[in-house]
């Protein structure tokens, strides 16, 4: 057998029919790279993880949901930690850790304070890790015991920040959120657990035991190595006990408990089920586009070797022996697979530094261990995809030419009409297309409908034109309230002053962005005790706050500077709570109370005695701010308490975090330096939390995984349709070709041109019916169960979006019968006498 | 003593289509000596192709049994029947059939590559029998670039290029004009002097002449063997 001989051979058959193995090449690489693309984008949410010691997960310690329906926790007491560390035997390592995002300050540094993530660690973290300083040591226990000045290690990318890699780092001094700490060590970029931490401050945990497993008491992460041969569901099943142990040391506060279940570290177990359910799903689509990218192809190369059926015949009369045939058909597809995959590798590698970039823009915290990068699993799982293409779509033309008696395909043009048409197998390949291209366009119609009804929030503000940041007042340089409220009002005062602004105000949630719930509870009311608390949107807000939407009162009056801390605490409510609360009713000079506004971890709340602010007044009614739609979509469902707000003035409830809302003239990033320069110049502990950025950009950033699906769907069915008319002309085009002289007869006999289209039409009918039929059915029961997964009333998207299954089955009908048409056409229009002597 | 080329006795082809049973050759019993020019004759459907699949290990016989080259093929796997026909069979066909993707050369060489025979004894031969029918000059063109008598030529010489036992040439002058086929049928009168074995199916009484013995066919059966006086003597 000569290897190179047949390869040439098909070299100079891809070339000459350079058109069909084009079209080829582009089908499979297109629907390869999509695959590759979708699963390199999931693998990083479901799968990856980071290994740090020599291939032993790192795993995390989460509380399983007390109820169905309800999150768990990953928040452990310290003294949860103690218990475990002290009775566990299935772990080789356990470690506690806490997320931090300081004010990170330099001396010498241009005054330039900037908000660092970072992470209070146990004395024991680093030996979970083998990681060795590139320059100074790591923490030891008496580093956590020295509490001033407070030690830190460095990652190189801080290091080279902040200090220019400055080789004398260590034993410098930084502050962090005004504290002195002094840098110890630097370790390498690569190592960034728990997250994107830039520091590590050993941490004392034990000063803070006296809390045991009361409220207010500091809580953290867990994580851990398992002993070698110790499997997740071995040191779970010691868990259940170690939290009954946890139960007998502190009765009182560990009623709640739960169990402890435990997760590959950053690995998808942490993702929400719809979340997850999202992914798979496009996992299932892209492998969709993939399965009909395949069988086009197949259809191709069918068609191919229906062409070559005479030469290989020939070649099996002179001697070729089955693996020489089989080997001419291979080589067809192995070159159209070759240059797919060189191609496909190409696409995706655009495709997956797009994804990225787009990932760098919007994502602040991204998790180290991400990447974009095609892996050798994934070339694995293409190269198995390609020769399973292969194989699949070379069988049939090879048991075609060395079955049994092949001497029909060396006849001198057929005593019949029909000894070449082309085989069930094509016709049933684009079948199967027709039915995953109807499924696919009935499920991305209602997914990407649904989802650009959810991301159109038709605002009544300009997102573009309002500058956004998040800080926080230290307790170290703002010691009391006072300072706080005055740190706060100084700052906008001074914003509001810099040129080209028009407002600045604070707030501790983002309008349409971020909000945070309290039980509030009304006066008179409720005065059943009995009664379910009521839950709603609360926001701490500077006076002036509803200035900066322009909108009047619909009621009573909005805050003022008559509102300080001594005077009657009052509140705002919107449109949304006094038609949820008081429909019928006058709210001003109702009252409500709150329990503890601002954020539950600031001293200010941990401290509180009593829960309950005092009774608040409400004072006013706030037009709705939020989206309109949403708000009225929300009614229609019956459930609009998220759309709900009771704001309470910072004078009376200062907390210490608040956003920045800055509208200006012009381009509003730009007024981004001046607003970082104003902060410095007024707080050399209080850095801006994110880069500067438009409201506008927070909402892509949110809305960039959502848009991407939307994207991905879309194109898979856009795609996955393209490819079906493809396979579908195809098919067309050569049964009209083969059956040529049977359509010459015909026409001889007197058949109208329609008759020879309706003929050519006739072909695919059945599949095309019972493929469009297929198609609605399952495309139906994949909506439902998709739209399920994700938590939306199917119920009532159906009752919107009944049109998408009939006007799929449509578009798909229209696109194949326009795919067919022309080589119909062309068949009917062929001279009988040209058929009848050339075929 | 002449070798027996072919030997076939009680050669029987049943096809079985729906139920109906087609008796394509009944009872066949035939002997071809080497050196041979065996011509079978008969109209149109009386299993003249049929045969000559047979002869040429294309099909397998329903029933009887059959001698190539001095060998029982009638129960060889297919694996063997092609490496007897790459051999022993040299095939020449109406419509020549030759591969139109592949220069004169190329077509030629086909048989001997699937041989394994070594590239440079490759091209010698194949330049040997290309000159045997004055191809030579041809041997970069593809066969659309040739005409209808020059491409049978060029078919004939594939047949000839593995030196097998017998050439089975189907209707050779079916697809020529007059003066084409006249010189297709010289040809292969001239490779007869040389020694080939030769058997050749036609409906063209023309052509009869050429040949050694003629063999009559009708709904299957030998009706009527004739041989020339030469030839007898």
């Amino acid at each position: 057998m000569n290897i190179f001989a047949n390869l040439k051979f098909a070299l100079r058959l891809f070339y000459r029919d350079i058109g069909s193995s084009t079209l080829g090449i582009v089908v499979l690489s297109i629907g390869l790279a999509m695959a590759i693309t979708m699963y390199t984008l999931a693998k990083n949410y479901l799968w990856n993880s980071p290994e740090l010691r020599e291939g032993q997960p790192v795993v995390s310690f989460n509380w399983a949901p007390s109820r169905e329906g309800r999150r768990g926790s990953s928040i452990f007491n310290y003294a949860d930690f103690e218990v475990l560390e002290k009775n566990s035997q299935s772990f080789e390592y356990l470690t506690t850790y806490k997320f931090v995002k300081q004010a990170f300050f330099v001396d010498g540094d241009n005054a330039e304070v900037s908000s660092v993530l970072g992470a209070w660690v146990h004395d024991n973290f680093f030996e979970l890790f083998n990681v060795k300083p590139i320059l100074g040591r790591l923490p030891t226990p008496d580093d956590a015991l020295a509490s001033t000045p407070a030690t830190i290690v460095i990652n190189e990318e801080l290091w080279h920040d902040k200090f220019n890699s400055d080789p004398q780092v260590i034993g410098k001094t930084v502050l962090l959120n005004g504290k002195q700490a002094i840098v110890i060590g630097v370790l390498p970029a690569a190592f960034q657990f728990p997250g994107n931490q830039l520091f590590w401050e050993p941490y004392h945990w034990q000063s803070q035991k006296q809390h045991g497993r009361k409220k207010g008491a500091l809580k953290q992460w867990v994580a851990g190595v398992l002993k070698p041969n110790v499997s997740i569901a071995q040191a779970e099943l010691e868990l259940v006990n170690l939290v009954e142990t946890i139960k007998t040391f502190y009765p009182k506060d560990s009623k709640w408990l739960t169990h402890i279940r435990l997760e590959k570290y950053g690995s998808g177990d942490n993702q929400s089920e719809s979340f997850k359910a999202i992914l798979y799903a496009l996992i299932v689509g892209s492998f969709i586009v993939l399965i009909v990218a395949c069988a086009n192809v197949s259809n191709l190369l069918l068609a191919k070797s229906s062409k070559r059926q005479f030469e290989l015949a020939m070649r099996h009369v002179l001697g070729a022996s089955r693996l020489e045939i089989a080997l001419q058909v291979l080589l067809d597809a192995v070159l159209i697979a070759f240059f797919a995959t060189l191609l496909a590798l190409l696409l995706a590698s655009w495709s997956c530094r797009g994804i990225w970039h787009l990932f760098e823009t919007h994502y602040t915290n991204m998790p180290y261990w991400w990447n974009m990068d095609i892996d050798g699993k994934v070339l694995l799982f293409a190269l198995f995809i390609l020769l399973f293409t292969v194989v699949a779509s070379a069988i049939s033309p090879i048991l075609k030419t060395t079955r049994r008696y092949n001497a029909e395909l060396l006849k001198d043009n057929a005593r019949t009409t029909s000894s070449l048409a082309v085989g069930q197998t094509g016709k049933w390949l684009v079948g199967v297309q027709i039915t995953l291209t109807t499924a696919l366009l009935c499920c991305a119609g209602t997914f990407v409908i649904t989802l650009q009804e959810q991301l159109d929030r038709q605002l009544k503000y300009e997102p573009t034109s309002i500058l956004v940041n998040r800080y926080f007042a230290t307790s170290r340089e703002f010691v009391s309230n006072e300072s706080v409220i005055k740190f706060y009002q100084t700052i906008q005062q001074k914003l509001d002053q810099l040129p080209g602004v028009e407002d600045a105000v604070f707030s501790s949630a983002l309008v349409d962005y971020r909000t945070s719930y309290r039980t509030i509870e009304i006066e008179i009311k409720q005065q059943n005790k009995e009664d379910k608390p009521i839950v709603v949107p609360t926001e701490i807000v500077t006076l002036d706050y509803f200035d900066f939407f322009e909108q009047p009162p619909l009621q009573g009056r909005f805050f003022s500077n008559i509102d300080t801390e001594q005077a009657a605490h009052v509140t705002v409510v919107n449109q949304s709570f006094v038609e949820a609360y008081f429909p019928n009713d006058n709210p001003i000079g109702k009252r409500i109370r709150i329990k503890g506004p601002g954020e539950a971890w600031e001293d200010q709340n941990k401290r509180r005695e009593t829960p309950w602010t005092q009774w608040l007044t409400i004072i006013g009614v706030t037009p709705n701010i939020n989206s309109e739609k949403h708000l009225n979509e929300a009614k229609k469902l019956g459930d609009f308490n998220r759309y709900i707000r009771v704001y309470i003035p910072h004078t009376q409830w200062p907390t210490r975090t608040m956003n920045l809302m800055l509208r200006g003239q012009g381009e509003v990033k730009h007024y981004a330096k001046h607003v970082a320069k104003t902060f410095a110049e007024t707080s050399k502990s209080t850095a801006s939390y994110y880069p500067y950025r438009t409201l506008q950009d927070l909402f892509d950033a949110r809305d960039i995984f959502s848009k991407l699906i939307s994207q991905f769907v879309s194109g898979f069915a856009l795609f996955t349709l393209i490819m079906a008319a493809i396979g579908l002309y195809g098919l067309a085009a050569l049964t009209t070709e083969q059956q040529s002289r049977e359509f010459g007869i015909r026409r001889a006999l007197g058949a109208k041109r329609r008759n020879i289209i309706t003929l050519v039409s006739k072909t695919m009918r059945l599949q095309l019916a019972i493929g469009l039929i297929l198609g609605v059915s399952i495309g139906f029961a994949l909506t439902n169960i998709l739209l399920s997964s994700v938590g939306l009333s199917h119920s009532e998207i159906f009752s919107e979006l009944w049109f998408v299954f009939p006007g799929a089955a449509c578009i798909v009908l229209l696109v194949l019968i326009s795919a067919i048409f022309p080589p119909s056409w062309r068949a009917a229009n062929l001279p009988p006498n040209q058929t009848l002597r050339h075929a | 003593m002449k070798q027996d080329v072919i030997r076939m006795k009680g050669i029987k082809k049943v096809y079985l289509t729906n139920e109906l049973e087609t008796h394509a050759l009944a009872n066949i019993n035939l002997t071809i000596q080497q050196g041979e020019f065996v011509s079978i004759a008969g109209p149109s459907g009386c299993g003249k192709s049929t045969l000559l699949s047979i002869m040429g290990l294309l099909d397998n016989p329903t029933a009887g049994e059959y001698w190539l080259a001095e060998q029982d093929v009638s129960k060889l796997t297919q694996q063997q029947q092609t490496l007897i026909r790459n051999k022993a069979v040299g095939f020449i066909f109406q419509s020549f059939n030759l591969i139109a993707d592949m220069n004169v050369f190329e077509n030629v060489e086909l048989p001997l590559v699937y041989s394994g025979m070594a590239k440079n004894q490759r091209k010698q031969r194949v330049l040997e029998v290309l000159e045997q029918v004055q191809m030579s000059h041809r041997i970069k063109h593809l066969p659309n670039q040739l005409s209808g008598g020059q491409q049978q030529r060029v078919a004939i010489a594939r047949a000839l290029a593995g030196k097998p036992k017998i050439l089975l040439a189907d209707e050779p002058t079916g697809n020529l004009d007059s003066h084409n086929g006249e010189k297709a049928m010289e040809l292969l009168a001239e490779l007869h002097a040389q020694g080939t074995t030769i058997c050749m199916v036609t409906h063209d009484d023309r052509y009869n002449s050429y040949a050694t013995r003629i063999i009559n066919l009708f709904d299957g059966s030998i009706v009527e063997e004739k041989a020339k006086l030469a030839d007898i003597a």
